[in-house]
């Protein structure tokens, strides 16, 4: 049985802010005159969650993805529009909604910058009312996953962004909590913690039945842990759906990063668009429906003198651009 | 030279534009800067009005006394208390080396784009306290006491830079300078009233160990009471001797920082 | 809720303890400020040639200075400067994510300060001045009066610092309201000078005023034997300010909370 835990209608919102020329002069005279600019983060977002789904929300710089999830976990008023989430109006009874979410923000820490991680641990013990017993047993259990034993005594503003972020979100999931929103959760990870981390959303998620909404850069986040995407774009959404449709329709194309020794020349490969000529290097667009991936990089690899390449996913702005391309057909 | 000048310039508009940007916290501050200048005359003139107040200044006096010690330290905000925050700022970061891959002397870039736009709300208020006494107690422009008046005020922003530079130096050296920095800055409070207030002691410290008095006390006494040249004399060695060890720990803390390798 | 507030409390003094050196500072800045009236009151007591000036004799009023330097440290409060801090880089953001009120959280935490404050700085202190300039502690009852009077005059100014914060949300930088509101308080409390200097009808008004009941009633109580009706008039008048700050308050933040962006620079 599913049911709905995140229920969002018309979500609108929007910033009123100012802008000026360059210069002291047109300083001074924004004192008398403010040339306001208003911008719509939201237009009218509807998106329904239920319990138990990993649901990945994507889009460029400035979509809207915070701006949402802020709304969501009751931090922000919206200017119109409805929210329904575990059934509370988030921005209402603020307090008593937050008990029941985790929330973790890759670009600001809840952790006490000049104290241990684990002194942010025990505030928030108390403050979520957990039974000591389950502390102590889901904190060992988190940091062992997470492989942080070794860092939570250290005062937070000597750890690493991935040692802060992992600390981070033990703090946000401590107290067990039903939705948990990870906005740009992976940033500074490396490779392995990253997988790690992503691990440790997968078992939450089958141990304890927990929501997560995730906003992402990196397209792998969403492929290893999420089956349903949401793609937002300018406030409003573009694409809500299974993540393997993505994958086929609109994920068609790697883009690869090679250098060479010395300067390429001639290459020329069926499927394949050359996006940058550099001295020693080239970025390739390849169409994975023309061409295997493995295939070009046997190719660069026969031909020439091939220095590194660096495989990269399509890019969200171009997966976006082909939907609304789809659409206008 | 005429490079410092323009930093100096790009740094006073820069600050100003920022200032400008929160627009009522621009407005409020102004109001509140002019407001918060009469709360010094004003304890002053309750001080006066229920006692015949400090021996040997008059109200007027003692009014220009405060007036010299407000646009002295004005002008070290203005352009100098900046720099020492900014020094323990990029030290305790990390990031000092962002000033020697500059092409400026370090000590006079820093000096150069330092800027504090309240200082210029002391400075007004010093120099309106000054004017209103100047009048009051029918000084003459046109005098020895005056001119005296003058240098000694130079020779007491000299004494506020080689305190900004002193307080940078020991930046290098110790960990928590912002508790330094405070410290140092209470220790002006000495010089907020005249040196005969207090013990021969304490009069010693601050006119020869650490020349506090120069602030305020002595371009005061020079213009209503005249001073010896003899004392004079004694004045202006301790500050030249306090500039001179300040700028010779600058230079050690700094070769100490370059050869450390940060 | 009582464990919420003790667990704020409680983390509020662990990060007193890593910024020590701060109030090690206070510790040698504090008796030097004493020092500095001692001084200036010496003299112009000297050259009046009075004993008494307004109801001070010399050590009174020295006694004045050094009680308030301790009532000053006790009701201490910088939480608008956390607000414009936390509002400008959005830190507040995670402030706002954790199930505890603004309010008591933030109080809290800086009461955490206090106490670490009152243990390394105020009561050291309390105890230098007593050896150095002969200070006379007032009866049990009088002490007792006295804290409570403290109690209520540290929310008192915290409500002040704390309505002054919630501007941030409006205007961002709120350093000129910060700054007007330090010393307009110092001021008017009798910071700088007891209220006795001022003019008698400064001194009426001053009654309905929520400032002097920070500084000048409480040190008051500590200074001169105070009649229950008195102590009680001071009570009142402390508890209808923070009634009528807590109003304020409570419809500031109702408007502020609306206003947060949550945006960082």
């Amino acid at each position: 049985m599913t049911q709905n835990i995140i229920e969002v209608k018309n979500l609108k919102k929007m910033y009123k802010t100012h802008e000026r020329e360059p210069g002291l002069i047109n300083a001074a005279k924004s004192i008398f005159k403010r040339n306001y600019r208003i911008d719509y983060a939201l237009r009218g977002i509807n998106l329904s969650i239920n319990k138990g789904e990993i649901v990945g929300f994507i889009g460029p710089n400035g979509a809207g993805k915070s701006t949402t999830i802020k709304i969501l976990s009751g931090i922000l008023y919206p200017d119109e529009g409805e929210v329904n989430v575990l059934g509370f109006v988030p921005w209402k009874e603020r307090v008593k909604y937050v008990q029941n979410i985790g929330v973790v923000f890759g670009q600001k820490t809840q952790l006490w910058w000049d104290l241990p991680a684990i002194d942010t641990f025990e505030l928030n013990k108390d403050l979520y009312k957990i039974p000591k017993e389950v502390f102590k047993r889901r904190l060992k259990f988190m940091m062992k996953v997470m492989n942080v034993e070794r860092v939570i005594k250290k005062p937070v503003r000597d750890l690493s962004l991935g040692e802060r972020m992992k600390c981070q979100t033990i703090a946000a999931l401590l107290h067990k909590p039903k939705l948990v929103f990870l906005d740009e959760p992976t940033i500074g990870l490396d490779v392995v913690a990253k997988e790690r981390y992503r691990n440790f959303i997968l078992e939450t998620n089958e141990r304890f039945g927990t929501t997560f909404l995730i906003t992402t850069h990196d397209m792998q986040d969403v492929e290893k842990l999420c089956k349903r995407v949401i793609i937002i774009n300018h406030g409003k959404i573009v694409y809500d759906g299974p993540l393997k449709e993505i994958k086929e329709k609109y994920m068609t194309t790697k883009i690869l990063d090679v250098k060479f020794d010395g300067k390429p020349v001639g290459f020329k490969c069926k499927g394949c668009i050359v996006l940058k000529r550099g001295r020693c290097g080239l970025k390739i667009k390849v169409d994975l429906s023309k061409k295997k991936i493995r295939d070009v990089i046997d190719y660069l690899i026969g031909e020439f003198e091939v220095l590194d390449i660096n495989i990269q996913d399509t890019p969200i702005e171009e997966i976006i651009q082909k939907i609304y391309q789809e659409k206008n057909d | 030279m005429r490079n410092y000048f323009t930093l100096l310039r790009k740094s006073f508009e820069m600050e100003l534009s920022s200032e400008l940007a929160y627009k009522w916290n621009f407005i409020i501050k102004s109001v509140a800067l002019v407001l918060l200048s009469i709360v010094t005359p004003l304890v002053t003139l309750l001080i006066y009005s229920n006692t015949s107040g400090i021996p040997g200044w008059g109200f007027e006096e003692f009014i220009l006394f405060q007036g010299t010690i407000i646009l002295v330290l004005g002008v070290g905000r203005f352009c100098m208390l900046e720099f020492p925050a900014r020094v323990i700022q990029n030290i305790r970061k990390g990031e000092f080396e962002k000033f020697l891959t500059k092409p400026f002397d370090p000590l006079l870039y820093l000096t150069f784009s330092s800027v504090q736009i309240e200082g210029l709300a002391e400075i007004a208020t010093g120099l309106a306290l000054v004017a209103w006494s100047f009048i009051k107690l029918n000084l003459s422009i046109i005098s020895i006491g005056f001119l005296l008046y003058i240098f000694l005020i130079i020779l007491a922003i000299l004494f506020v830079y080689s305190f900004m530079i002193l307080i940078s130096a020991l930046a290098f050296l110790f960990v928590d300078s912002w508790a330094l920095f405070d410290l140092f800055f209470r220790f002006t409070d000495l010089a907020r009233y005249p040196t005969s207030v207090y013990g021969a002691g304490v009069r010693f410290f601050i006119t020869f160990i650490f020349p506090l008095a120069i602030l305020g006390n002595y371009p005061a006494e020079a213009l209503t009471k005249g001073i010896s040249l003899g004392l004079i004399l004694e004045i202006i060695i301790p500050v030249i001797i306090f500039f001179i060890i300040s700028l010779f720990l600058w230079k050690w803390a700094m070769k100490k920082y370059t050869s450390a390798g940060g | 809720m009582i464990k919420k507030f003790l667990a704020s409390l409680k983390i509020g003094l662990k990060s007193a303890v890593i910024y020590r050196f701060h109030f090690y500072v206070g510790l040698v800045t504090a008796p030097l400020t004493l020092l500095i009236y001692y001084y200036l009151w010496k003299s112009i007591y000297g050259f009046s040639g009075q004993t008494i000036i307004n109801g001070f004799s010399f050590e009174l009023l020295v006694s004045y200075y050094a009680i308030n330097t301790i009532v000053a440290w006790i009701v201490y409060s910088e939480v608008d400067e956390w607000f414009e801090r936390n509002i400008l880089n959005g830190e507040l953001t995670v402030d706002l994510i954790i199930p505890i009120h603004l309010f008591p959280y933030y109080f809290l935490i800086h009461q955490g300060f206090n106490i670490f404050c009152l243990v390394v700085e105020t009561l050291p202190f309390l105890f230098i001045a007593t050896m150095v300039f002969n200070i006379q502690l007032p009866g049990v009852g009088m002490i007792l009066a006295f804290i409570v009077g403290l109690l209520l005059a540290l929310l008192l100014n915290f409500m002040i610092a704390y309505l002054v914060g919630l501007g941030a949300f409006w205007l961002k930088r709120i350093t000129g309201m910060r700054r007007a509101k330090n010393t307009i308080v110092m001021f008017l409390a009798g910071g700088i000078l007891p209220l006795s200097f001022f003019p008698i009808w400064f001194q009426k008004i001053s009654e309905f005023l929520p400032f002097q009941y920070i500084r000048n009633s409480i040190i008051n109580i500590w200074l001169y034997p105070q009649s229950l009706v008195e102590l009680l008039k001071i009570y009142f008048m402390q508890l209808f300010w923070i009634g009528i700050f807590w109003l304020i308050i409570s419809f500031v933040w109702k408007k502020a909370s609306k206003k947060f962006s949550g945006v960082g620079v």
